[in-house]
């Protein structure tokens, strides 16, 4: 209950945030964004279906979840509407679609008592992806409006989950069956959305350069998402039938921390920023001065 | 353009705000009302099969079952203790002088019994499992009555035991008082030749298990379901000396009642099956004092359950509703629930438990938080027979007797 409220109030922080300084703004950009994303686990409480009554001699059960670079990339893109109110401080809200992904793997042994020979691995590497609508909203902090402008923004999120599913390929060693090489078993995919939480937030952060350039702005920017709630849902966690499967099992409670490098291409928008001189804002597209600056100043150089 | 950028961030602002506003009260969730536990085991050459569960004063769960033991061809006996979240306490495996046990566990006075056979003499223990020192203790011996089959509290604190006499061909139903003396003994004669051939594969696992039972009906009447004459026949015997009062027969061994629930006078929730169909009958009438057949017996044709399935039933009370709870093996290899109106036999819900590795039902019981305990055997990594106890909260029962609940 109060998660759902504080989500409400954020988003109607951003909103009249956004709507109010929109109007007083010096200058606004809005662009396009897009990147590569890595995704770090924090589990707070881990679950399984599967239990043992009298303890392996190696356990190998425990899910192991791979560290954030071992974890296969996920994409991200979406809109970046940047206000900045002077030439150091400003406001950006990054709506995007996002894809989440994250592993761990696991493998279980049965070995007889009575025959050596008799063992049997099963090797399952997990794959999740969570695919995010994520409404971040971020301060920024520019040093100043030269062609290289180098910033710093921190802020919060909110991520609506949009899908996610999970995958599990199994890999079995199967001595008593007469082999000796692991070969490749079953590698089931299947969704997971009802078995998350509808809601992730946190806090954010962000660093970059960006170019200015005339009639646009080009910017590398890395950020980092914390997230303080779990992604799972916590009631949903055995109503799926699939987690008696011991491919499928079920999901801990944890929070996901998610690194994003982007491209950011940044448009400058003047509507209605300038007098006309004849006391009706514009209505149509004007080059914002400074970024004009950077324009004249190169045809001087050319010129010199 | 600015009254167009407001338009659309109060179009987005709506949508969000209209979709965090959707407040669906859900139950709650704690780690004891809804779990699943499949038991492992790391041993290749372990094969447990589950019989019986019945849930502790603490809350917590005994879990019967039978074992493999390198020394005999009988099951071994195999204990499970679990927390009220299903996590194992102990596990407890008995050397092989006592095997084959039977289900039912049995809570008499606030103690579990179960009962099992001598491996040597064959003849049959009393056992009571001893929960502070993680072990089964033996109470009595019963050497006249062999190859227990099935066995289950009475009100009077005794036991009524289900066991087949190879030397005389015949079923044996034993009356267990209060202080766990005989009070008496009734066999029922086997005309079939090769009746030893199922109840070997019976408890040898060898063959498909065969739905052997006793129970109490309301009036103290006693009932069972056991090999007499030809068939696989349910009989039900005065309670003062066993005598037969009625019986319905089955057809030799493809056609019998899989279980029944007493509901009140002569009506019954059965479950049978003829010929791998199964039929479903939430209430029917049965002569307890004549001769009938099942075959008989009108009932809903359930598609979707194994062949002779495994079925359980369990009475309860939801609301204001009266539950009947089938349990069943299906043809997918999961375990179905089916809730069922008493009054008038609607089928009102349903769940499916497991997935694709191989559920069978061995006991289901009503829990002290409303829900209800399943245990089944599955086969984990669809290899290896293990135990799996499925806890279903009071929610998922209220939605299994048609009450609209979001759990």
């Amino acid at each position: 209950m109060t998660t759902s409220v504080s989500i409400k109030a954020f988003i109607v922080f951003c909103t009249l945030y956004v709507s109010a300084f929109q109007l007083h703004a010096q200058r606004f950009l809005i662009g396009v964004k897009g990147g590569a994303n890595f995704t770090q686990t924090t589990v707070t409480n881990s679950f399984s279906a599967f239990q043992y009554t009298t303890p392996p001699i190696e356990d190998l059960s425990e899910k192991s979840y791979m560290s954030v670079f071992k974890n296969t990339p996920g994409t991200h893109f979406g809109l970046s509407a940047t206000f900045e109110f002077n030439s150091i401080l400003g406001l950006s809200f990054e709506p995007a679609y996002a894809q989440y992904r994250f592993g761990y793997k696991n493998a279980y042994r049965w070995e007889s008592t009575e025959l050596l020979d008799q063992v049997i691995t099963i090797d399952y590497e997990h794959q999740h992806r969570v695919s995010y609508v994520e409404l971040p909203l971020f301060i920024r902090f520019s040093a100043g409006s030269g062609r290289i402008a180098p910033y710093v923004q921190g802020g919060g999120f909110i991520n609506l989950v949009h899908n996610a599913s999970k995958s599990a390929a199994a890999t079995i060693t199967d001595q008593a069956g007469g082999s000796t090489e692991a070969l490749t078993g079953d590698n089931n995919d299947v969704a997971i959305d009802h078995l998350m939480n509808r809601y992730y937030y946190g806090l954010a952060g962000s660093a970059g350069i960006a170019f200015n350039l005339p009639y646009m702005r080009v910017a590398l920017d890395f950020s980092y998402r914390r997230g303080f709630n779990t992604i799972t849902d916590t009631n949903a966690r055995f109503t799926d039938v699939r987690s008696s499967n011991i491919s499928f099992d079920v999901m801990d409670d944890m929070q996901l921390n998610n690194m994003q490098f982007s491209l950011v291409l940044h448009f400058p928008v003047n509507f209605g920023m300038g007098a006309t001189g004849n006391g009706k804002k514009n209505k149509r597209y004007v080059v914002p001065y400074d970024l004009r600056r950077f324009k004249d100043g190169s045809k001087r150089k050319r010129r010199n | 353009m600015k009254t167009t950028t407001k338009v659309i961030l109060n179009i987005i602002v709506g949508v969000f705000l209209l979709a965090s506003c959707s407040s669906e009260e859900v139950e709650e969730v704690t780690p004891e009302n809804r779990f699943i536990k499949i038991y492992n085991h790391p041993d290749f050459s372990a094969t447990h099969y589950a019989l019986d569960v019945k849930q502790t004063a603490d809350n917590g769960y005994i879990m019967l079952a039978q074992s493999r033991v390198t020394e005999s061809d009988f099951g071994g006996i195999y204990l499970i203790k679990a927390d009220a979240e299903g996590n194992v306490l102990w596990e407890y495996a008995a050397d092989a002088t006592v095997v084959s046990p039977a289900p039912a566990l049995m809570n008499i006075n606030g103690g579990y019994y179960f009962m099992c056979m001598d491996n040597t003499g064959l003849g049959t223990f009393l056992m009571q499992v001893n929960e502070a020192g993680a072990t089964a203790d033996i109470v009595r011996v019963y050497p006249d009555i062999t190859y227990p089959l099935h066995a289950s509290a009475t009100p009077d604190g005794g036991i009524l035991v289900l066991s087949y006499n190879r030397d005389r061909t015949s079923s044996t139903l034993s009356k267990i008082n209060a202080s766990f003396g005989i009070s008496w003994q009734e066999n029922y004669r086997v005309q079939e030749e090769s009746a030893d051939e199922p109840i070997f594969d019976h408890l040898l696992n060898t063959d498909k298990r065969l739905p052997f039972f006793t129970g109490v009906m309301e009036t103290g009447d006693y009932f069972f379901n056991g090999l007499t004459n030809f068939t696989l026949a349910l009989s039900f015997v005065d309670p003062t000396n066993g005598s037969q009062q009625g019986v319905m027969n089955g057809f030799r061994l493809d056609g019998a009642v899989s279980a029944v629930q007493h509901i009140q006078g002569s009506t019954f929730a059965v479950s049978r099956y003829t010929f791998g169909t199964n039929y479903i009958l939430p209430g029917v009438e049965i002569a307890t004092d004549g001769i009938s057949n099942s075959e008989d017996l009108e009932g809903n044709i359930s598609a979707e359950l194994a062949t002779n399935a495994d079925v359980r039933i369990l009475r309860t009370t939801v609301d204001t509703t009266n539950l009947l709870v089938y349990a069943a093996n299906s043809k997918s290899n999961q375990v179905v629930l089916y809730g069922y109106d008493e009054n008038n036999g609607e089928l009102l819900g349903s769940k499916h438990l497991g997935f694709s590795e191989g559920f069978e039902v061995a006991g289901i019981i009503e829990t002290s938080d409303k829900g209800m305990a399943i245990l089944c055997t599955t086969n984990v990594a669809g290899r290896f027979r293990r135990l799996a106890l499925f806890k279903i909260s009071e929610g998922d029962v209220k939605t299994l007797a048609g009450k609209d609940t979001d759990s």
